[in-house]
């Protein structure tokens, strides 16, 4: 299990700022390999992925992609830490998107769909890039 | 590499199976599955290509058992389904398995049958594949 608290120590991020408020842009900018080495490549992935999910999961929510995200973090936890999706889909509150919104949170997701198919190929655990390519279908499953 | 031996035979029980379900279908339900069926098609031959430059024997054809009540569309709809799910965990383990290129293609090939199950029916899951 790869904690936030580890991975905010392995990169050295102050603990005041916790990774959800960072934006993507500054984390796509950001070059651990180049300034601090220990930082594992994947733990780095990691991190970017999971600010991507919340940040997804934020914009759609009272959508069903915001169950979806909150399942897809829980997996990020581990095993044991994820919820039933169907539950979880199930739970989410009608969708009172307005059309604008709705294809908002559509592009949102496309753009995160390919996210994660980048971070998929990038991963240097096969593990962790099943876990990204099984969440790119997941996300593709719901905009069909 | 067992997991593109999985993904070969996983795609040739595809093939086989849409081959049954086309042949008991009619109007959009028949394009539908001649569309799965030419996606299986495809993705079988590429796979054999892969294996063959892996020198790896690609496993036999085999006479699969044809799914259970198929007589009605929903029966079939719910067939077309299971045989989407039944791909998800070899490609799974396939992207698992290798790097760049094949991976990529692996990647894409989850995702493609993740959401042709969702079309014939299938629930909508976090995690395909994995779960």
């Amino acid at each position: 299990m790869i904690t936030r608290r580890a991975l905010l120590t392995l990169g050295g991020v102050s603990l005041a700022t916790p990774l959800s408020a960072c934006s993507v842009d500054s984390l796509d900018r950001w070059r651990p390999a180049a300034k601090k080495p220990h930082v594992d490549h994947d733990q780095v992935l990691v991190a970017r992925v999971r600010t991507a999910l919340e940040q997804a999961r934020d914009l759609a929510a009272g959508t069903p992609f915001a169950a979806l995200h909150t399942a897809q973090l829980a997996a990020l936890d581990g095993p044991a830490a994820t919820p039933s999706v169907s539950a979880s889909a199930s739970a989410a509150p009608a969708a009172p998107a307005t059309p604008a919104t709705a294809q908002q949170v559509r592009g949102s997701e496309t753009a995160l769909q390919a996210r994660l198919l980048a971070a998929c190929q990038n991963a240097r655990s096969g593990r962790l890039a099943m876990v990204f390519a099984s969440m790119a279908a997941g996300i593709g499953q719901a905009l069909a | 590499m067992s997991a593109l031996t999985a993904a070969l035979e996983a795609e040739q029980a595809a093939v086989y199976l849409y081959g049954v379900l086309g042949s008991r279908s009619t109007g959009a339900q028949l394009t539908a599955m001649q569309q799965a069926y030419d996606a299986h098609r495809d993705r079988r031959d590429a796979l054999l290509g892969f294996a063959h430059d892996r020198g790896i024997t690609p496993p036999p054809g085999a006479v699969y058992p044809t799914p259970t009540a198929i007589d009605t569309p929903a029966g079939r709809q719910h067939a077309a389904a299971a045989i989407e799910s039944s791909c998800l965990g070899p490609y799974a383990a396939l992207v698992g398995e290798t790097t760049g290129d094949l991976r990529a293609w692996a990647a894409r090939a989850l995702g493609e049958c993740a959401v042709r199950g969702r079309g014939f029916g299938a629930p909508a899951i976090a995690l395909p594949g994995l779960a």
